[in-house]
This record gives C-alpha cells, structure tokens and sequence, in this order.
C-alpha cells in the first residue's frame, strides 16, 4: 500500500490522517537503525531497547519533523541520542560497558573464561576486544564506522544522513581506523 | 589530510580504496603507486586490519541476529492541529501567563477598590440623611405649652425609646412612675434570686460591673422649651 512513497510522504501521511504510514518506515529502516545500535552498544538486548525506543519516540514527534532534513537523518539522529542515553543509563547502574576499557578488558578475559565454552576460538576473544575498541571510540567516529560496516552505507549516503561533508566522512573513518588498529595492536589478525 | 610519511597519498583516497568506494580509473592509478610505496603499503595493511575486525565481529555476531519486531504505539499519535494543543500552547507560555497573574491581581484589586467606594459613599448617605421638618403650631399662650410638647412626642420621628422616657410633662410625670425604663423593664426580666437550670445547676446570676450601658436618646426638655421660646419670640 504504501511502498512506492518516499519516506517524506509516508511521514507526511502519518501525521496527516494514517498513522500506520509509520509502519513502512519501520519496515524499511528497522534493520539499519537496529545494525547502528548493535554497533553502537555491542550487546544485542541493548541495542534491542534502543532501536524500539527510536522508532517510538520518532513515532510520538513525527508533527514536530520538518521537511527540510530526510527522514533517514532524522531516525539515524534519534537513534544515536537513545544508544547514548541507554548508555548513560547503564553507566549509572555501573554496569560493564565497551566505552569502560581501562576494566573492561580484564573483565572481559574473566568473562570468556567464565561464561564460553572450553573451545571457545580466538576469534571469538578477537570480536571481543573489537567490540571494546569501536566501543571506545568517540561517538562522531564510531558512528560513522558502525553505518559503513554495519548499515553498509556508502560515503556519500553517510554524509548525506549526517548532513556532514563527504571529506568529512573520510577522514572520520580514517582517523578511527588509525585508532582501532593502535587498540588492537596487541590482537594478532591474519590476512588474507 | 596527508598520511604523513611520504605526502604521497590522502588518508581519504585511502579508505577509499579500503572499502572500494574509488572511482576505477582513480583505483588504478593508486594499486601501481602502492605496489611501489613501502609506506603506503604499511598504511594500507593497518587500516585493513581494523577494517578485518570490525568486519568479522559485524558477521560473527550481529548478522546471525534476527531482526527484532518494535512494536509501535499507533493508538496515541500527538495531533500537530489538535485544538487543545493549540489552546495549551498559547495560555501556557510564560509571558501569557505572567500577563494573566498580573491582570488577576489587577481585577481583585478594582473589585476592592469598588467594594471599599461603596461602603463609603453608603456611611455618607447615612450622616447625610436630613432630619425631618418638625411643623409646630405656633402656641398662643404659656398653657399651650403642654399640648404642643404632647404633640412633639407624637410625631413620627421620635422612636420607642424616646417614648420609653417621656417628657416631665404633668401628665407624663405620672405615667413615667408607672413606665419602666428600658433598663427597669430588662432589670424586671433578669431572674430574681437564685434561679436553677434544666439540668438543675444554679444559673449565673449578674455580676457587678456587668451593666448594660442604655444610650440616651431623647429629646430633652429643656431644649424643647428653648425651641418653644424661640417661636414666640
């Protein structure tokens, strides 16, 4: 029904008289925004709340979206303001976190040792402490690491969703690349 | 933005090239010169390490995840028209409503200012009332005095405790021996002697010092002659 509308006239109609309209926008972008916050957050339920806490409160101020920014902005937007907020919120329940890398870490060996099987790989500790080191990024950096790996955005669709220049985009990626690799450094990686 | 090293390359065209994002002719020219720079080739096995490991971890862990159902509440959308919006909207701004507070305060203190008028003007109307025109028949000898006193004291003015305290007229002097005063006839009610209650305690009898102060208002005899007087004259 509502398939061939741009995401602008879906959140036009919603606002106006179909409501469900936000349905196709959900559907359309429900694993993005779920991909952005798994990147962001690193723990599946997390990522979980704060993707349903986007659409919902995306959903409550759709009257307030205007129609100068696109719709995939806005939810990116949305949804990066709940990854952190979720975040905050765990910060002060002192729960384990990526952004926590100092203890997180240690924690982290504990962990495995504690909760994995005996055969555990090392490439399963590897996706652990990459976890931890996009996790510690700066969130300008790892946003744009988590659309390009995990939402599989192109530079320019990047750019365009962060309404920031395409040099901006690269040079971001650049800079947490640089940062990665100096976190991981210790991490053996095969290539090729 | 330059690599360092060697100026050589752009960290941009770099990921560029990383993530296959470089025009064709512009990646061709870059694979000739990282076949023959050492130090964009160390620089490109760094970044393509971390871009490995995000890699992974994203297809070790999240691409086997389902995509979860978000359940959205469509029942309570907020209305951008709704009339009650709108009227929220413009009573609850806060200059609205320090404008409404101010002229709240404003109403009450006209409504005071009118309240207190008017009770005024009425304490004025009272003091302004004029005393009623007294017509006297001019007496024609000293022993009309009597008749024209007993016509004073029937006139419509004088009230019933004037009448309580007659004039010293002949007549009325032997009326007022049989005429209680006001405070004669209250006197009269008050229980004599030791009175009992209904439940049979003793009833309060009057103190001294608990006197009833009884304001006299009667005309006085001695002005009325000198009114009198004054007509003959």
């Amino acid at each position: 029904m509502f398939t061939d509308l741009t995401d602008e006239k879906l959140v036009e109609l919603a606002v106006r008289s179909e409501p469900e309209a936000f349905g196709e926008i959900v559907k359309r972008w429900e694993r993005k925004i779920f991909a952005l916050c798994f990147g962001m957050l690193g723990r599946e339920d997390d990522a979980r709340d704060a993707a349903q806490e986007a659409f919902v409160a995306a959903y409550k101020n759709l009257g307030n979206f205007r129609g100068d920014a696109k719709v995939s902005s806005w939810l990116h937007r949305i949804a990066v303001n709940q990854c952190l907020t979720i975040k905050r919120r765990a910060r002060t329940r002192a729960e384990e976190f990526l952004d926590d890398e100092n203890h997180g870490e240690d924690r982290v060996f504990v962990a495995a040792a504690a909760h994995s099987p005996s055969n555990r790989t090392e490439e399963a500790e590897r996706n652990v402490l990459v976890r931890q080191a996009v996790g510690s990024l700066p969130v300008d950096l790892r946003q744009v690491v988590v659309m390009k790996e995990f939402e599989d955005m192109t530079f320019q669709e990047i750019s365009d969703t962060l309404e920031i220049p395409l040099s901006t985009v690269k040079s971001r990626l650049y800079t947490a690349l640089k940062q990665l690799r100096s976190k991981l450094e210790r991490v053996p990686m095969e290539i090729g | 933005m330059r690599n360092g090293k060697d100026s050589c390359l752009f960290g941009e065209e770099l990921v560029s090239y990383i993530y296959d994002e470089l025009p064709t002719s512009e990646r061709h020219s870059f694979e000739s010169h990282l076949l023959n720079c050492s130090s964009c080739t160390a620089e490109f096995a760094e970044l393509s390490v971390s871009r490995l490991g995000v890699y992974e971890w994203h297809r070790d862990e999240f691409v086997p995840l389902e995509t979860p159902r978000f359940a959205i509440p469509y029942v309570s959308p907020e209305p951008v028209s709704s009339w009650l919006r709108a009227v929220r909207g413009f009573v609850f701004t806060p200059a609205r409503l320090s404008f409404a507070g101010g002229a709240f305060a404003l109403a009450i203190m006209a409504l005071g200012f009118v309240y207190l008028t008017d009770s005024n003007s009425g304490a004025v109307a009272v003091n302004q009332v004029e005393a009623p025109v007294i017509e006297l028949a001019r007496p024609e000898n000293p022993t009309d005095v009597a008749k024209v006193a007993s016509e004073v004291s029937a006139d419509k003015f004088i009230t019933d405790k004037v009448l309580a305290q007659p004039m010293l007229t002949k007549e009325n002097s032997e009326k007022s021996e049989r005429r209680p005063t006001l405070v004669q006839a209250k006197a009269a009610q008050k229980p004599s002697g030791r009175q009992l209650t209904a439940r049979g305690n003793p009833v309060k009898a009057p103190r001294l010092g608990t006197f009833e102060e009884v304001e006299d208002t009667s005309l006085r005899l001695a002005d009325l002659v000198a009114d009198i007087d004054s007509y003959r004259k």
